[in-house]
């Protein structure tokens, strides 16, 4: 090598040369390449193939089977009772056929109707409606306009319309009302907690503070819950035990153990308060729960649904049908009436759906949708407007019977949905003009109330606490079921549920925590955006969503069929036209309940 | 820096001055790039996944097809079996087997060059046709007169008024299909072509142009309906009209 360098001290070099710094240029010289891999080897897979590509598909196809059970229990007259409107007086299932033919025959002008009382027929409730050939009512007669000329494309949409729904937000600001035993009514908003009454009693001995609930309190032994009602400023109280010595009350019924909170004052016999879960005691300000009603976002056209009658399916219940003799008819013409009906149906939606940024109620990618099912009643029995046009009534589980709850009464206006009502005009024989209403059609966009539901941010779940429901009334102008004094303004009429829900995706069964002073410990590795943060303990927690197809031990997860690129989604439901009366929710029974009052109607 | 006085001393030998330098290359994430470099070429070669479901598709009106045959008294066409000659009164009354084996048959093609063109589709027309009322013999009142008429509809008559059809229009890119029709008789095995118009209002009845035998069919994809129309026009038929083809034609 050549480095023979000779480093002079400048003062050496010569007479009164001076020192000066002197510095080696050290050049770095660095040369790498990388190993060339010159294959790269994949098998393609056909199940990897498949799992990459389900993974990866975000578009879904909804279809369901309903089965809907329905029994005709109202009977009225057609308005006006002399001279009534005849499409309807002449097409309703009778009832003492005789009786009204004898009043009617003791007129002297054959000409004269009366209203004869009987049910409104099947095809008032029928998904799709099959009276498409009724004389007057469907068809014209002898040249008159027909009650509703009957268009065959519409059969599937003249009674119910059926829509695709998500959760997309939640109203903390509800106002609801519960019936209390004694036949007063409590009024509360929603977010405040659950509503209950309190009852001083003893356990084997142990006295014990009783809490009755009017839906499910979502409480387990050895919970904490946070009442509104304190003893020396403690108002957060442990879980004894649950339920009571009747049936079906372990989801509204629970104890508290009475250290003496009695002798405060405030838990008296009756008294009143709200409650909210607490899950961990030492945290409550972040572990109590939220309570909510969720609200659904519209996300197709009903005429996006295609309805079709199920080829071989039936509910367990007959046809009820008769033949009513001409002899037994208001105008002398014998027909075949038809009382309630066993078919079944399959619905399904013209367009898939890209699930795609979809956020659901708590901001988390959305697991659920719901197939929504709307009253629209086109043939006006039903929905007169109470007020701002609108009909159709709401209210949640607990509002349902068995005895008529005065939330449903028309001077509530809080009951009223969002669903607003057109009406058409008919006159009856006399010359009285009846005003037949129905229901508006939603459009994309459009948002609906849903289920009462509690949220609590440690356990990271969402319970369903109480069911919506819809109530349909008759309209009295029209068909009056109420016979007796002035028209009632809280009438008997049917209940049903509009929400049915598909599982596209389940949250895991655990929940995931992480450990932002420690990350070494326990790293944040695909940390979602919707995870909680707690500031109490410092840690993030969050629930996964199970992949498509993954099923746990504990049964949970969704394995949907895939192909053509999308989710194929089915569920199988049941529609219940639930008539006032049900005792299926009663409170305090010891017995199995009357199979003739019980949900099944 | 202070820890930087060092002393290099001249010598003869030759020294080395080993300063560490610590080299660190950042490779991180680069096998995500050649992730999506390998799904790509994947994707090039089995292709990505299609859709080829096939939708139900609704005509938006209740629809009637009535075929004309035919008639044996005069040079117009008919719509009864009886009229035409097809089938006697009580063949059709009585519902005869070579009535009841008789058929329309409806096809869809995707071109109306009949030497080319493919068959995608095939509506065979059901036993419930419409009917004319007609007074039975011996005071037995009115009886139901089939004649080769259907009226379709969702309640009534559903068989037939839906299409099953691609919801993807991009698998076959056909932006229409061609409707032909055909009766099929029991009575002797053979089948007669209709054609949309009668041959009487062609200026050369021998030989007729090809829109005398389809009409065009359309498809919405996004509300799953279809439309029937003659050929260039726009307006959708609520009575597709067929007539019996003379081959060569009674003038």
């Amino acid at each position: 090598m050549n480095n023979n360098v000779q480093i002079l001290k400048g003062s050496a070099r010569y007479a009164a040369a001076p020192d000066i710094d002197n510095r080696l240029s050290v050049t770095l010289d660095s040369t790498q390449k990388e190993l060339t891999e010159y294959e790269r080897n994949l098998g393609i897979d056909l199940a990897v193939r498949f799992d990459t590509e389900r993974q990866k598909s975000t578009t879904f196809n909804f279809t369901c089977k309903f089965t809907l059970l329905f029994e005709n229990v109202y009977s009225g007259l057609t308005q006006p009772i002399t001279n009534p409107y005849a499409p309807i007086n002449r097409n309703l299932y009778y009832i003492t056929p005789e009786a009204y033919r004898i009043l009617q025959s003791n007129s002297l002008d054959p000409s004269f109707e009366i209203a004869w009382a009987g049910l409104p027929q099947y095809h008032e409730f029928d998904f799709i409606r099959t009276d498409y050939n009724v004389s007057g009512y469907t068809v014209s007669a002898n040249g008159e306009t027909p009650h509703v000329n009957f268009n065959t494309l519409q059969a599937s949409y003249y009674n119910w319309l059926f829509y695709l729904s998500y959760p997309f937000e939640n109203d903390y600001t509800k106002n609801l009302q519960i019936l209390l035993d004694d036949g007063s009514t409590f009024d509360w908003t929603v977010g405040n907690g659950i509503p209950f009454t309190v009852n001083n009693t003893t356990i084997n001995g142990k006295a014990v503070i009783e809490i009755t609930c009017p839906f499910n309190h979502n409480l387990s032994v050895g919970d904490s819950v946070q009442l509104t009602i304190s003893c020396n400023s403690l108002n957060i109280f442990d879980v004894y035990t649950i339920g009571d010595s009747y049936a079906n009350n372990e989801n509204r019924v629970f104890t508290i153990y009475n250290l003496g909170y009695s002798d405060c004052g405030n838990f008296y016999d009756g008294a009143i308060g709200l409650l909210k879960k607490v899950a961990i005691k030492d945290n409550p300000i972040e572990s109590v729960s939220k309570y909510y009603v969720r609200r659904h976002k519209i996300i197709s056209q009903y005429t996006d649904s295609e309805l079709t009658r199920t080829g071989f399916e039936n509910n367990p219940f007959r046809n009820v049908t008769k033949f009513e003799t001409s002899a037994l008819t208001p105008n002398l013409t014998p027909r075949i009436s038809v009382k309630e009906g066993s078919q079944s149906y399959n619905l399904s939606f013209k367009n898939d759906f890209d699930i795609n940024n979809l956020l659901d109620n708590l901001n988390r990618p959305v697991t659920e949708f719901y197939t929504t099912v709307v009253n629209r009643g086109y043939f006006g029995f039903f929905n007169k407007p109470i007020t701002n046009d609108i009909g159709l009534k709401q209210g949640w589980e607990f509002n349902l019977g068995p005895v008529l709850n005065p939330w449903w009464n028309d001077d509530n206006t809080t009951c009223l949905t969002n669903v607003g009502t057109n009406y058409y005009e008919r006159t009856s024989p006399g010359g009285t003009n009846l005003r037949f209403y129905y229901n508006l059609p939603y459009e994309i966009g459009d948002s609906l109330d849903g289920d009462i539901c509690e949220w609590n941010n440690m356990t990271q779940t969402e319970t369903v606490l109480s069911e919506y429901y819809h109530k349909l009334t008759f309209n009295q102008k029209v068909f009056r079921t109420s016979l007796i004094g002035t028209e009632n303004p809280n009438t008997e009429g049917y209940y049903y549920k509009p929400h049915y829900k598909f599982q596209i995706r389940v949250f895991s069964d655990y929940v995931e925590q992480s450990d932002e002073n420690n990350p070494q410990n326990f790293p944040i590795i695909n940390l979602p955006n919707y995870a909680y943060y707690s500031n109490y303990n410092l840690d993030f927690r969050w629930r996964d969503i199970y992949s498509y197809g993954f099923i746990d031990n504990n049964g949970r997860g969704v394995d949907r069929p895939f192909l053509n690129n999308k989710h194929y989604v089915h569920e199988n439901f049941t529609f219940r036209l639930i008539p006032e009366g049900s005792n299926v929710n009663t409170i305090n029974t010891t017995q199995v309940n009357d199979p003739l009052t019980d949900d099944c109607e | 820096m202070i820890v930087n006085n060092f002393k290099i001393l001249k010598s003869n030998l030759d020294k080395n001055l080993v300063i560490p330098i610590n080299l660190k290359w950042d490779f991180l994430d680069r096998e995500d790039s050649l992730n999506l470099y390998e799904e790509s070429i994947i994707t090039e070669i089995i292709g990505e996944p299609e859709n080829y479901e096939t939708a139900k598709f609704s005509y938006n009106y209740p629809v009637r097809y009535v075929f004309n045959f035919k008639n044996t008294g005069n040079t117009d066409w008919v719509n009864s079996y009886v009229d035409s000659g097809r089938f006697s009164e009580n063949a059709v009354l009585n519902k005869n087997n070579a009535f009841l084996k008789s058929f329309f048959k409806i096809d869809l093609y995707d071109s109306q060059n009949t030497r080319r063109r493919k068959n995608f589709l095939t509506i065979i027309l059901n036993k419930r046709n419409d009917t004319t009322d007609i007074e039975l013999d011996y005071n037995q009142g009115i009886g139901k007169l089939s004649i080769p008429s259907y009226s379709l509809n969702p309640v009534t008559n559903p068989e037939g008024f839906y299409l099953y059809w691609f919801e993807n229009p991009d698998i076959l890119n056909l932006p229409k299909l061609y409707m032909t029709a055909k009766f099929f008789d029991g009575s002797n095995g053979k089948f007669t072509t209709f054609t949309t118009k009668k041959q009487t209002n062609s200026s050369s009845p021998n030989r007729l142009d090809s829109d005398y035998f389809s009409r065009e069919v359309n498809f919405n994809y996004t509300n799953k309906t279809y439309t029937i129309q003659n050929t260039g026009s726009q307006t959708p038929l609520l009575t597709v009209n067929w007539y019996e083809y003379i081959n060569p034609p009674e003038l």
